[in-house]
């Protein structure tokens, strides 16, 4: 979904929160973004997320699409497909259409899924 | 009618066969005009305003950032197309322009491929390029909403045009999405010898600059101090001549 170069960030016309960098309040993006370092306060996207390995996200987050490798305590609201990979770990409820969640990741909340949202799974760790 | 405005540094004797070949270029084109030489007491934007009135159609730049900085106001207010002919350092915006120095910018006149971009605003004084604080103690706020934050090391840069010197990391920002771009470098060290090069990129409407005490920022390469620098963007304000090569 999202081509690297050598500092990791994404190319193209994305927002990129790099390592090494914090941002704390009410973060909104109409494209897409990438976030490898840490933010706190609130995550609102209209495109695509991808929260890095390094990433560490204190907040609740909303996105069309999301792909998480790093750390987010908050909410998840994700309006199609949530892929974490094995490296992610959440604390707190996650809602998604489509969600794939690789062997190794963690999740500590509640997981909602389908567009009606009918079916609650309770996950521990 | 073109209007040219000479800076002063231009009349010294090492520039003046580059004058020459100029000038006659511009004849042998067919684009030769009004000539207003910048000088200590002369306002070059009281001029630019009066020759609009009286019928100006471009207005072109002989010198370098510096000269633009002076009349960039007064040709955004006409709203004349801005061409750009660089002689000798400090071209940084020839070059995002794709204008090459000296003679052959008069081609690139000549051909008249105008494009229209954005300009942001700094305490109020218009910019074209960028400004640029390195300063550790500096806060960057964007939209009033989200401040960033960096470990010593970071330097800010809100940028309108994509920066040519230095690291630069990302795809090139475009001067006509209305949008400036806010530019977060941060050096880590990446081993003994190296340093890895972190950009973050936040398209911005708005942004401010603060810190505790007064300090630097480089704006179109010129210095301004201040505690608290103000940045917005003025969507497709100036109309500017381009090259092929240009970097947008």
């Amino acid at each position: 979904m999202f081509k690297r170069n050598e500092s990791g960030a994404a190319t193209g016309g994305e927002t990129v929160i790099a390592q090494g960098v914090k941002v704390e309040g009410d973060f909104t993006s109409k494209g897409d973004v990438v976030i490898e370092g840490e933010v706190a306060g609130s995550v609102s996207v209209d495109g695509d997320l991808k929260v890095g390995q390094s990433a560490r996200i204190a907040a609740d987050v909303t996105a069309k699409n999301a792909v998480v490798a790093g750390e987010v305590q908050g909410n998840l609201n994700v309006a199609e497909t949530l892929d974490l990979t094995a490296s992610a770990k959440v604390v707190g409820d996650i809602s998604a259409t489509i969600l794939t969640v690789a062997s190794g990741s963690t999740i500590n909340g509640r997981v909602s899924m389908g567009q009606s949202q009918k079916k609650k799974t309770e996950v521990g760790e | 009618m073109y209007l040219y405005i000479y800076d002063e540094f231009i009349q010294d004797k090492r520039y003046l066969r580059d004058i020459a070949l100029v000038e006659n270029r511009l004849t042998d084109l067919g684009i030769a005009g009004k000539i207003i030489r910048m000088a200590l007491f002369r306002q070059a934007g009281e001029q630019i305003r009066d020759e609009a009135r009286r019928g100006a159609s471009t207005v072109v730049v002989v010198g370098n950032d510096r000269t633009v900085c002076q009349i960039l106001d007064a040709v955004a207010d006409v709203d004349l197309p801005l061409g750009l002919i660089p002689i000798g350092p400090n071209n940084r915006l020839a070059k995002m322009l794709g204008i090459p120095e000296g003679v052959a910018a008069c081609d690139i006149l000549s051909a008249r491929m105008i494009e229209r971009v954005d300009t942001g605003l700094l305490n109020g004084k218009r910019f074209v390029t960028g400004v640029r604080v390195d300063h550790p103690e500096a806060t960057l706020t964007c939209e009033g909403q989200y401040t960033v934050s960096f470990d010593a090391g970071g330097q800010i840069e809100i940028c309108n045009f994509t920066p040519i010197d230095g690291e630069s990391v990302g795809a090139p920002s475009d001067p006509r999405d209305g949008m400036l771009e806010a530019r977060v470098a941060v050096s880590k060290r990446s081993g003994f010898f190296s340093h890895k090069l972190h950009a973050t990129k936040l398209p911005v409407r708005f942004a401010s600059i603060d810190a505790p005490s007064m300090i630097s920022a480089f704006c179109d390469g010129q210095l301004v101090q201040s505690k608290r620098f103000e940045i917005s963007v003025e969507p497709l304000r100036l109309k500017v001549i381009t090259g092929r090569e240009r970097m947008f």
